[in-house]
């Protein structure tokens, strides 16, 4: 991607989005989510993606349930009822922020 | 193709050896590098696991190390979270107040000296609760180490010293103004390792809930 600066303010976003469109997933789902998505353009690292997953779970955002899938044990994330309500939030103020961006970079579609 | 049994240990090992210490951490990093191995072999890397496993390493290492680091300092910031949003809780100032009136009667039924020995054993005894807990834990859990649940005795040595800075500024409580601040920060002291011991339940209790499978 060339440009991920530009995405990294929108990954809890992101994820929060995600994770209200499916009921659990793991780490390693949402970076092939991600990637699915934005077909390739979009690659979130473990290295981001973890910490802010930590963040979110820490905040009361997430909640989390360890399986055993295939061998090994999974955690899964999933939105507790204020991360539900975050989402929504988030989600408007992703909105917003676009058609901030959308008037100063061109006016015309604003 | 899903790795077996065999593969996921070999994963498990040579993360363990390269310093990831946590079980917790190692089981969410374990499960994403099979993922990727996984990936990769559906499609269409023919080679061996443990070639893919080559590779993959040799892309990765670094970042998962450095993944390693974060994930402690995730742990670090869970603890100091779950803290804070104890301290917002109504029971905090309940604490402290029972806190000042207990000072308060201790000062003026006994001496000076007892209410200090009795103030510096509450970190102790909390300290000491947390270590004996901390040691049943770990024999429950097959000796496996949890970030968070070890990384809990930051904060309790922390504390562990504050009460000694206010019972080291009471060298003469002859002033009113001096008897008010001393319990005052006594209590406080006393307060936040109260907060302490109750978050460390809160975060064993939801690391039982979460990792009872890894027992």
């Amino acid at each position: 991607m060339s440009n991920s600066k530009l995405y990294k303010g929108s990954l809890t976003t992101i994820i929060l989005k995600l994770l209200n469109e499916h009921d659990k997933m793991y780490g390693y789902e949402i970076t092939q989510k991600v990637k699915e998505l934005t077909k390739g353009e979009l690659k979130i690292t473990e290295g981001a993606l973890y910490p802010a997953l930590h963040k979110l779970e820490a905040e009361g955002l997430l909640d989390v349930e360890v399986a055993k899938v295939d061998n090994r044990l999974r955690k899964y994330y999933k939105l507790t009822e204020t991360g539900t309500k975050e989402t929504v939030n988030k989600l408007e103020e992703l909105a917003e922020y676009i058609k901030t961006m959308q008037a100063l970079v061109n006016p015309k579609l604003a | 193709m899903k790795l077996s049994k065999a593969d996921i240990q070999f994963i498990d090992t040579y993360l363990e050896n390269s310093d990831v210490v946590y079980a917790d951490i190692r089981m969410e990093m374990v499960d994403h590098v099979a993922s990727d191995i996984e990936n990769r072999m559906e499609a269409g890397d023919t080679r061996s696991f443990y070639e893919v496993f080559k590779t993959y390493m040799v892309e990765n290492k670094a970042q998962l190390l450095k993944d390693n680091k974060q994930f402690l300092k995730s742990a670090d910031k869970k603890i100091w979270k779950t803290f804070l949003k104890e301290l917002k809780n109504p029971i905090t100032p309940l604490l402290y107040v029972i806190s000042c009136v207990g000072f308060y009667m201790l000062h003026q039924n006994f001496s000076l000296e007892t209410s200090r020995l009795c103030l510096s054993i509450v970190p102790l005894v909390g300290f000491t609760g947390f270590i004996f807990t901390y040691v049943v834990y770990q024999s429950v859990k097959d000796n496996k180490r949890f970030s968070v649940v070890e990384r809990l005795a930051f904060p309790f040595l922390a504390l562990y010293q504050l009460p000694n800075i206010f019972l080291n500024n009471t060298k003469e409580l002859s002033e009113t103004s001096d008897l008010f601040w001393t319990i005052g920060g006594a209590s406080l002291a006393l307060t936040l390792v109260l907060i302490l011991v109750i978050i460390s339940i809160k975060l064993f209790k939801n690391y039982e809930r979460q990792y009872k499978t890894l027992a």
